[in-house]
């Protein structure tokens, strides 16, 4: 007996060995991943590691090798079914140049059966973007807020943001966060984002995948990876007995040397030196230079 | 039991995805999707025609004010002392060349509109990257070529039919009122004569069997549209121009490109470079053709014979062919 009631399935998102290639390149190798519902995930990869091909295979818009489910089917061959329940931002303004801002707010009303034009003009209300204005005409960043308050007025289950706050400026930038944070906090929504500004969303992440030359290097809940990795300042008469306990990155900073230990006990560590939690961007450095 | 579903929100009472999304890929949805595309081409489809309009009725009535107004082509206005003293089947041809004459820059316009719209149609939302936020909304493919189609077809022709309409009915006011003061009758003369009604429910006709006559060019330019990621139009003409020149060489006939040009060009306008071979024809001998000439005025007969030939739809279905390409295409999403 098959029963799939997708409104009790806490899985959003579920990879099994999915494969992309585009011509002499892979994309994608054999990525399993799985995403649960109301989970806030950091996609975070260097340029060209297949983060933006991963996040269009689970939009429906590539075709991939392997089983690929989003929010219980197969999103390349229900995209439209899936476009109700998932809405997105891309790293490049998509936004149609030639419509004034209402005129996209009133032709999205009419093709997204769970838009609500109350929610986004109450959104815009707080922003300094004129509905008469043409997008061609609005700033980069007015931009990226109009975007924002159409995703956001959609009741969605499933957000995917690749690279949202490219090219903003660093107050734009915290005002977008803030504004993401305060409409999906708390509201089950589930988000995937990818991003070069790891620190800033650091704090708001549940869950972190790395991705490298198309293959999942690290896919672990924020909870557990804070126990996973530290980082341990120490003298150079040290630095031996630590080696022996394998750490994953040595580097020096203002005379300093610093390890990074994955899977290691704090308290074991602690007898090299203080032990602190490192930042993702440098767990993740860490990690891209162990390959 | 086996339960299924595909919905997110079975279960909690709500109406189903599927349900949501048949209703938006319906009326609402593509009435949108229209209403998108002509916001999106505002200028071409609205603005361009109006504004030729009114320049066409500003030169009418300059053309009425400063001219000597002569019988033939060359001004926009009649001369009703001469036109009364023909008889009534030739004055319907002349008026039906002059109505036509005064509007053919909007029908030239209109082509030109319709194969820049066409070639672009996908390729620059594809290029502009606008492509990916309609992507983004539930809305399908086949609803989306479809409205593009539709709007080439016949929204944009609709636009254009009216200020055609308005321009002819312009010049036939302008005609009867520079002619007030002669004793020739102007309804008769002019009014009667040039069954106005008549022929734009003729004209109208012909612009609803344009959708399916041009269907095969429009959907072949739809189709290069979404297919090349860059110059869609030479991608477009240069298989046409190849085969067209293997059949030259081979069969030794141009079919294919005659069927092209053909296809290219709206019923109407197909009739009027038709026509242009009797306006060489000296005026005296104009009676000796009358005959000929007079089937070269569009009626619903023609218009009858034209949607039972076999040309328009063996067009047909080569577009259907062309039609079910762009969506799969279009859902291939692998050049975005």
């Amino acid at each position: 007996m098959k029963v799939r009631i997708l409104s009790m399935v806490d899985v959003v998102v579920s990879a099994h060995d999915i494969s992309k290639k585009f011509k002499n390149h892979q994309a994608l190798r054999q990525v399993n991943l799985t995403i649960e519902k109301g989970s806030i995930v950091g996609l975070i990869g260097p340029n060209g590691a297949g983060k933006t091909t991963l996040l269009k295979s689970i939009q429906g818009l590539l075709k991939c090798e392997g089983e690929l489910e989003v929010l219980g089917v197969n999103p390349y061959q229900q995209r439209n079914l899936i476009f109700q329940d998932v809405c997105f931002i891309s790293d490049v303004g998509v936004l149609p140049q030639w419509a004034t801002c209402r005129q996209l707010l009133q032709l999205t009303r009419n093709l997204h059966p769970k838009f609500d034009m109350d929610k986004a003009m109450d959104f815009l209300e707080h922003t300094a973007i004129p509905l008469k204005e043409k997008v061609k005409n609005l700033s980069k960043g007015m931009k990226a807020q109009l975007h924002l308050a159409i995703v956001l007025s959609m009741d969605v289950e499933l957000m995917i943001l690749d690279e949202p706050t490219l090219g903003l400026d660093i107050i734009h930038r915290k005002k977008f966060l803030q504004q993401l944070v305060g409409e999906c906090f708390d509201k089950s929504k589930t988000i995937i984002v990818s991003t070069h500004q790891v620190e800033e969303i650091e704090e708001i992440l549940t869950h972190l995948i790395f991705i490298q030359e198309g293959g999942i290097k690290l896919n672990m809940p924020m909870a557990l990876f804070r126990d996973q990795f530290y980082e341990v300042e120490m003298s150079d008469n040290q630095l031996q007995n630590a080696q022996e306990c394998h750490p994953i990155s040595t580097r020096k900073i203002l005379g300093k040397t610093l390890l990074m230990f994955e899977g290691q006990d704090k308290e074991s560590l602690e007898r090299f030196g203080p032990v602190h939690s490192p930042s993702i961007a440098d767990v993740f450095i860490a990690k891209m230079g162990q390959q | 039991m086996k339960i299924e579903s595909q919905s997110i929100l079975e279960g909690t009472g709500k109406v189903s995805a599927k349900e949501k999304a048949s209703h938006f890929s319906g009326l609402l949805g593509f009435s949108t999707l229209l209403q998108k595309e002509v916001l999106e081409n505002k200028t071409a489809f609205i603005i361009v025609p109006i504004v030729t309009g009114i320049l066409l009725v500003v030169m009418m009535v300059v053309s009425g004010l400063t001219a000597d107004v002569q019988f033939d082509s060359d001004t926009a206005l009649l001369d009703i002392r001469r036109l009364a003293t023909m008889p009534e089947d030739i004055r319907q041809w002349f008026l039906y060349s002059l109505m036509n004459d005064v509007t053919l820059v909007l029908r030239l316009i209109l082509v030109l509109v319709s194969f820049n719209y066409v070639i672009g149609a996908f390729f620059n939302e594809r290029r502009d990257g606008s492509d990916l936020f309609w992507r983004s909304l539930p809305i399908n493919q086949r609803s989306q070529v479809l409205a593009k189609w539709l709007t080439v077809s016949l929204v944009l022709p609709l636009f254009y039919f009216f200020v055609i309409v308005a321009c002819q009915l312009s010049c036939l006011l302008l005609s009867s009122l520079f002619s007030m003061g002669y004793e020739e009758s102007i309804i008769e003369t002019i009014w009667l004569s040039a069954h106005p009604i008549e022929l734009w429910f003729v004209s109208l006709s012909f612009v609803l069997l344009d959708v399916i006559w041009l269907s095969p060019v429009y959907l072949w330019l739809l189709m290069c549209s979404s297919f090349y990621n860059r110059a869609p139009l030479v991608g477009a003409l240069i298989p046409v121009l190849m085969l067209g020149f293997l059949e030259s060489v081979l069969l030794d006939s141009n079919n294919l490109l005659e069927e092209f040009f053909w296809h290219s060009c709206p019923r109407e306008l197909m009739i009027w470079i038709e026509n242009l071979k009797y306006r060489v024809i000296p005026e005296e001998l104009i009676p000796l053709n009358l005959k000929s000439q007079l089937s070269l005025v569009p009626n619903i007969n023609e218009w009858k014979e034209a949607f039972l030939s076999q040309r328009l739809w063996g067009g047909a279905g080569l577009a259907i062919v062309f039609f079910i390409a762009t969506v799969k295409i279009r859902n291939r999403c692998e050049e975005v």
